[in-house]
């Protein structure tokens, strides 16, 4: 509670200072905190405008979360086996790895125009696009975390019994984890930028198509708040996965020692 | 570290006390590394006959192979030429019956004090109450009942090494590998190691192969120091110059005038090894 009262101040002075630049004529094109609060609460309760966003938070939000947590899931089942691959064997690193490395610099923005062209508009394309993003932080994490596992280890699971082929789930796989999920939270956030991105184009629902729309019929109060909605949701998702993944850990260490 | 821990109900080491042949036997053991012309030897010829339950020191200046030899009988490393045999068996790949302490100490940082002790018996697919029974008992023996659910990084280092000291010995085995394993520890935690090792091994009676830096810890230790010298920065590859009985009944006084003389007798093979 009381870590609570400190994140305060700062948010209570952005807001003030706001305020008082929209009263005082500073801001013209932005609207007051107000304002805004007014539509939040409309966005999500539909009492207030009844206009085309009163009431539809859910409806947005439950789209931008499923493209978010399906494109996430999607490459994660893929960089993770892919990262241990390339990472344990190095004929398949110098058959994959080059290749990768030439795909990882292109950013996904630079990918949108051809994934609308090859997979046409819809929810689909943004997943794509959320796909594409999310993969290189878990893949390039797995591939070091793995790479990294001290040979120390290895030595001290090789004298104390264990088989080249239990290596892997006794010892190589629990001492890459904490890189693994460090790319996974990575990925995730990654991900929350992405649909934004993806949800531009050709999507009637989720929470980017809300502030591109907005900003078509000049309503700057549901941009603002689009943007809230999008930084709750990510401050959420954030939280549920490095709850699961402290929940899955037990108490060991997230770090390496 | 409480006394009674050393009362123990059953002789724990049963089956290197049954009569076989020697605990550990190396003949002509060499290693060369590389391939072609580039080709350095850092070891030839090492002979050495250790019967089961000695505790043998390697000593020599950095470089003379005592570390390469070590993980050679771990099995971490194939030897070029010559054969090392454990109990008769040859050695050719890393096991439990030959445990390593490392002066990194190489704890799985994510399991506890007691999972990492329970990670050999595991592996030999003891039953679980059993795996209890000795993870209880090892513990025990090296002082940490206390913190047996700590994770290693929440340990000091001499706590650290004492885990993997509980670690390799619940696997009961034939033989314990050290390598420069107070090496990182400060001298006080390094003395009070080197007694409780005294003891754990009086109780227990592994064979003890340990590399060293340090004379006095090979003089205090050991049944016998086995000098090594040369090695590549020498032009000839590493080999053993001299052994050394040790001829001294434990708990030994690091300041005996017996003491010093074995002492000065190392220093002397170390530094001038052709004298």
């Amino acid at each position: 509670m009381k870590k609570f009262l400190w994140a305060l101040p700062l948010p209570l002075l952005i807001l003030t200072a706001w305020s008082l630049a929209v009263e005082l004529g500073l801001l013209t094109l932005i609207p007051a905190p107000l304002e805004v609060l007014l539509t939040v609460i409309d966005f999500t309760f539909g009492t207030l405008y009844d206009d085309a966003y009163s009431g539809t938070l859910l409806v947005h939000l439950a789209a931008s979360a499923g493209r978010v947590l399906g494109g996430f899931f999607i490459a994660a089942a893929l960089a993770v086996p892919l990262g241990i691959l390339l990472a344990r064997y190095a004929k398949v690193s110098l058959l994959i790895e080059p290749t990768l490395g030439m795909l990882r610099p292109i950013p996904v923005t630079a990918w949108v125009p051809l994934v609308l062209i090859v997979f046409g508009l819809g929810s689909h394309s943004a997943i794509i696009l959320i796909f594409i993003g999310s993969f290189f932080p878990i893949f390039i994490n797995t591939l070091l975390g793995v790479k990294r596992v001290p040979q120390r280890l290895i030595e001290a699971a090789q004298m104390l019994g264990t088989s080249e082929g239990e290596m892997l789930y006794k010892v190589i796989l629990p001492a890459a984890l904490p890189s693994v999920f460090a790319g996974m939270r990575i990925a995730l956030g990654l991900a929350w930028v992405v649909v934004v991105v993806g949800e531009t184009v050709g999507v009637p629902n989720g929470l980017g198509s809300v502030i591109t729309e907005a900003r078509e019929v000049s309503r700057t109060e549901v941009i603002i708040t689009g943007m809230i909605f999008i930084g709750l949701a990510g401050l959420l998702t954030d939280k549920l996965l490095t709850d699961g993944l402290r929940k899955a850990l037990g108490n060991r260490p997230l770090l390496p020692s | 570290m409480a006394e009674g821990a050393f009362r123990l109900e059953t002789p724990p080491s049963e089956a290197s006390r049954r009569a076989g042949p020697a605990g550990v036997e190396l003949s002509g053991v060499g290693k060369k590394y590389g391939s072609g012309t580039r080709v350095t030897e850092a070891l030839r010829g090492v002979e050495l006959t250790m019967p089961d339950g000695e505790f043998v020191s390697l000593i020599g200046a950095s470089g003379c192979g005592k570390s390469t030899l070590l993980r050679i009988v771990a099995g971490f490393e194939r030897a070029t030429s010559g054969v090392v045999t454990v109990r008769g068996k040859e050695v050719a790949r890393p096991g439990p019956d030959r445990g390593v302490v490392f002066q990194d100490y190489g704890l799985f940082p994510w399991l506890t004090v007691a999972g990492n002790v329970a990670y050999g018996p595991t592996q030999r697919r003891i039953a679980k109450p059993d795996v209890d029974r000795i993870v209880d008992r090892f513990v025990k023996i090296v002082g940490l009942d206390r913190f047996r659910d700590c994770y290693p990084h929440q340990l000091s280092g001499g706590m650290q090494q004492r885990v993997a000291i509980a670690r390799v010995l619940a696997n009961d085995p034939a033989v314990l590998l050290m390598d420069e394993p107070f090496g990182a520890l400060d001298s006080l935690t390094r003395q009070t190691l080197q007694e409780e090792l005294i003891k754990v091994w009086q109780a227990l009676r592994p064979t003890v192969i340990l590399v060293t830096h340090s004379v006095e810890e090979a003089v205090f230790l050991s049944d016998r120091v086995v000098v090594m010298g040369g090695g590549p920065n020498h032009g000839v590859p590493g080999h053993v110059t001299k052994i050394v009985p040790i001829d001294l009944a434990h708990p030994r006084d690091v300041t005996a005038p017996a003491f010093n003389d074995l002492k000065r007798e190392l220093l002397d093979a170390i530094h001038h090894p052709a004298s």
